[in-house]
């Protein structure tokens, strides 16, 4: 039969750290008490191993029931044990004020109607019969007259300890090079990696912070694509990262920080066309990034606005869907195709021959924001030439010049 | 009875709403499968069903010929699918709002902008085709210029890169489109169309013209002829591309 030790103290980090000594289910009840459940037979040894550590102000208490304890503990001086069997006796004579300390909400009013009635201890209340009791007072007495009675109405709530995903580390000499630095970081990103796989767990973001030989910092936060638990994945990309932007002084130190998040469900369908898989698309896009540039690299968005060229670059984040119905698949032979504009960025200055060209259309003019300094006013021209290329010209009346904007293709 | 059974049932899905629901399983071997459709009816009748899965196709011909808007309408009907497109830009000439008109979705598409440089396509090309994933790999070295610098440097880009590149998607269902002014892939690409413009056609209040008159000033159209330079079938087809 378990058997629970209450600790009081009025600073719980140490009633924790001792709890945690002594048995791995501990329950906390903050801001002052903790409590821990044991066996029965392990209770003679436990009891005294606390009892020599104890100090005040820590008081300690030993009961067959968690409510039994934790009320018993504010009685002990500075230690009590309430015998099996015997924790409504011994909680007969508390006032039911003591409730409050469980965390139990009692109404003014309902103190007052036990108080008329004569009722001021928990022994007077657990005495009254259970039917009358819910009659006058509704159902919810109930829980009250148990918990009077010694017995536990909840249940156990066990202690988890926060768990960090944090690693740092001093080092003894400096790094000039990428590779030693790697080698510590694949080391401490195992060990990370291994904390999320056991709290089921995937990083969301990694922050990498170096303490540089000039005093400096160095700060680098990668936003993962996808969640991901795989540490070496993790240490690729954090790798190809610190390949495209190294410090720029020796490296004395380091943090290493990792969000954590529940790790994104995908499940595939039977008839889905291939999808790129999340961690070899993160992997691809850090590389990608690596070569070409953070700013070249993701999903453009067009804006809702008529500047010519109006657009963004949105991280590019790939989620497949399942291949609509083939009842509603829309035909794809309807429509001609569009002929395309390849833009020019910037649009090239030109100047513009009438012998070569063979036809055009125009002009038209464009304009917009004028309410703003990024205003633009410009006619545009579409223009064939004799050599069969058909382009896009526009004139810009306030520079007065030509530029060529793109060709149809 | 059972036999009775079995055309009383095809009679009701026949017109029922589930008619478009429920299908053979030997639908499912479509012909399609390896082929990524152009989204141009007349071509994918030539090419029977469309451009080949795990291979090197060529989209060559001069400037204002269709072929970027053949490689959009094909990328358009791929993305309908639900397919990821990984878009390599070596001169950053993609246009999102043609792309947007052409019916591609944008959310699909991956743009990576090579700022000019063959070399940074050339690897960036290299890296989504290993990646995996992707239905379409479109590669566009074509320069935005008449005369520019890429008609000569894909020349000069050595055989071993397509060859890389050809091994990289091959057995996958990736689509790899490479968009040059001349072919330049050799042996490794499996199919090599060229397209040459026809005629551009103008809009006029009565309908489409094939020479300018007096008060028309609209483009319609230009019309396109595809021909199959290398491949396992032969043949040209035309077709037409609207003007925006």
């Amino acid at each position: 039969m378990p058997r629970f030790v209450a600790v009081f103290s009025k600073d719980l980090a140490p009633a924790l750290a001792l709890a945690q000594v002594h048995s791995p289910r501990v329950e906390a009840h903050p801001p002052d008490r903790v409590l821990l459940e044991i066996s029965e037979r392990e209770e003679p040894r436990i009891y005294s191993q606390i009892l020599k550590t104890l100090k005040q102000p820590l008081r300690l208490a030993v009961a067959s029931t968690r409510t039994a304890a934790l009320l018993a503990v504010n009685q002990a001086d500075p230690a009590i044990i309430v015998p099996c069997g015997k924790e409504r006796e011994f909680l007969a004579p508390l006032p039911i004020q003591m409730l409050s300390l469980l965390g139990v909400p009692i109404k003014r009013e309902l103190l007052i109607t036990l108080g008329n009635w004569g009722v001021q201890t928990l022994g007077e209340l657990a005495e009254l019969p259970d039917k009358e009791l819910v009659a006058r007072l509704g159902p919810g007495i109930l829980d009250l007259q148990k918990t009077a009675r010694g017995e536990d109405c909840s249940l156990f709530q066990p202690f988890i300890p926060e768990i960090s995903f944090e690693e740092t580390q001093e080092l003894d000499f400096t790094l000039f090079t990428l590779e030693p630095l790697n080698f510590i970081l694949g080391s401490l990103l195992e060990r990370i990696g291994d904390r999320l796989s056991e709290t089921g767990q995937a990083a969301e973001s990694v922050c990498l912070d170096l303490k540089l030989e000039d005093g400096s910092r160095y700060h680098r936060k990668l936003r993962l694509a996808y969640p991901i638990r795989d540490s070496k994945v993790i240490f690729s990309l954090l790798r190809l990262d610190l390949q495209s932007r190294p410090p720029t002084a020796g490296i004395v130190g380091l943090h290493l920080k990792v969000c954590p998040v529940p790790p994104r469900v995908f499940q595939h369908a039977l008839f889905q066309p291939t999808v790129p898989n999340p961690e070899k698309l993160t992997r691809t896009l850090a590389r990608l990034s690596a070569l070409v540039g953070e700013d070249n690299l993701g999903s453009p968005v067009v804006l809702d606005t008529y500047r010519p060229d109006g657009y963004r670059l949105q991280p590019f984040a790939f989620e497949g869907k399942q291949e609509t119905e083939r009842a509603k698949a829309p035909s794809p032979f309807k429509a001609l195709p569009l002929l395309v504009l390849r833009r020019f960025r910037p649009p090239v200055p030109a100047r513009v021959q009438k012998t070569e060209i063979a036809a055009w259309t125009g002009p038209w003019r464009s304009s917009g924001e004028w309410w703003m300094e990024s205003s633009w006013t410009r006619d545009e021209w579409d223009i064939e030439f004799k050599n069969g290329t058909i382009c896009r010209f526009y004139w810009n009346p306030e520079d007065r010049k030509w530029f060529l904007e793109g060709i149809y293709d | 009875m059972g036999e009775e059974r079995v055309n009383m049932s095809r009679a009701v899905l026949k017109t029922s709403a589930l008619a478009a629901r429920v299908f053979k399983g030997a639908a499912l071997q479509k012909k399609d499968r390896g082929l990524l459709s152009t989204g141009i009816e007349i071509l994918d009748s030539l090419l029977n069903g469309g451009f080949p899965r795990g291979q090197l196709t060529e989209l060559t011909g001069p400037i204002s010929s269709g072929k970027t808007a053949l490689l959009f309408s094909a990328i358009a009907r791929a993305t309908q699918r639900g397919e990821a497109i990984a878009y390599v830009d070596a001169f950053n000439s993609f246009d999102p709002v043609s792309a947007a008109k052409a019916g591609i979705d944008l959310k699909r598409l991956l743009w990576v902008r090579c700022q000019s440089s063959l070399e940074r396509a050339l690897q960036a090309g290299d890296i989504v085709s290993r990646a995996g994933g992707f239905g379409v790999i479109a590669l566009d070295l074509e320069t935005a210029g008449p005369t520019g610098p890429a008609a000569r440097s894909v020349g000069t880009i050595s055989y071993h890169c397509w060859l890389r590149l050809q091994q990289a998607i091959e057995g996958t269902s990736t689509a790899l489109l490479l968009l040059t002014p001349e072919a330049a892939a050799g042996s490794s690409s499996t199919l090599v169309v060229t397209l040459s413009r026809q005629q551009v056609c103008w809009q006029t209040s009565s309908g489409m013209v094939k020479h300018p008159v007096p008060g028309c000033r609209l483009f319609h159209s230009l019309g396109t002829e595809l021909r199959i330079v290398r491949g396992k079938i032969n043949g040209h087809a035309a077709f037409c591309c609207r003007f925006q």
